[in-house]
């Protein structure tokens, strides 16, 4: 018994190192919640985007925070400002960029995998 | 295909003709089409809840691959008459603003997609689409239960007999207003 779970743990822990390797290609100033969760929620809206009352609404942000994590994302390249027209008021949408949309392909994929690689305590005995 | 047709059929019945390249009206597609759908209209475009509300991204991308019809929407033989009523519906019900749509999309998404009771998918739509003034809300949120659930026989009797009293003593009191 001992010994498996052993053995399991040197095949995890392997697993571990190598993707902890592998997250030195990421960047790591996308790695904050708020962040992270404008990337996800844009990514899937493709080039509709939305709008700042949108994302304001949904994630329940200060404007301060919100503003300056959007900017942050712009500046990386990750997402793009655009004004749009809705019911004559001019809003401030933002999109993903291909730039920003494929960071978010590698940030998840190394997510998923990370978070499947064992240090689950629940899972064990 | 069929999916494109009846909305397009449908766009061509309510006189809307949208300019895909702008933003306010594709929130007017997305929630038109959600509307019409939870209607009964036939379609089966698959909507998610995203960060906005309900939207679907197919219907987006079909938008967009397909704009010339729809921006010039004609007749394609594509609805049955029970069809063409549940569009005459629509129209009679809403107008084409994209926060009245937004609102009640939201709220019909939270009902019919998600099974929530009335009084929690009024409480979420109203936290997700907090930006919308709060009697635009009320309208949006009124209509579409009109629209989409209809009291029964029985409920609207029940709220007969629960307002009765109320509509007596008003009956009774007529001079007040012009004290």
């Amino acid at each position: 018994m001992t010994g498996n779970r052993t053995m399991q743990c040197n095949g995890l822990d392997g697993d571990l190192l190598a993707l902890l390797a592998e997250s030195h290609g990421l960047k790591a100033r996308v790695f904050s919640l708020l962040r992270l969760q404008l990337l996800r929620g844009l990514a899937s809206l493709g080039q509709d985007g939305a709008t700042y009352r949108e994302l304001k609404a949904a994630l329940e942000v200060s404007d301060g925070a919100l503003y300056a994590n959007l900017k942050a994302l712009i500046a990386m390249g990750y997402l793009e400002p655009e004004k749009v027209p809705v019911e004559n008021k001019e809003l401030e949408s933002y999109r993903v960029t291909p730039a920003g949309d494929g960071e978010w392909e590698r940030v998840r994929d190394w997510l998923c995998r990370f978070c499947e690689c064992g240090g689950d305590r629940r899972a064990e005995p | 295909m069929p999916n494109r047709d009846k909305v397009i059929e449908s766009f061509h019945q309510l006189g809307f003709a949208p300019r895909v390249g702008e933003f306010e009206d594709r929130m007017l597609i997305q929630k038109c089409v959600l509307l019409l759908q939870l209607k009964g209209l036939g379609t089966t475009y698959p909507y998610r809840l995203h960060i906005r509300g309900p939207y679907c991204e197919e219907l987006n991308l079909e938008v967009f691959a397909h704009r010339p019809e729809f921006e010039a929407p004609a007749l394609r033989g594509a609805l049955d008459e029970a069809e063409r009523g549940i569009v005459a519906e629509f129209g009679e019900t809403f107008e084409l603003r994209p926060n009245q749509l937004e609102v009640a999309g939201t709220y019909a998404f939270f009902v019919s997609c998600d099974g929530l009771d009335h009084l929690e998918a009024h409480r979420r739509t109203r936290k997700l689409k907090s930006f919308v003034p709060a009697a635009q809300q009320a309208l949006a949120i009124s209509r579409v239960k009109r629209f989409l659930y209809p009291p029964s026989e029985e409920e609207t009797r029940e709220m007969k007999d629960e307002f009765a009293l109320w509509q007596s003593a008003s009956l009774r009191s007529p001079g007040r207003d012009h004290e």
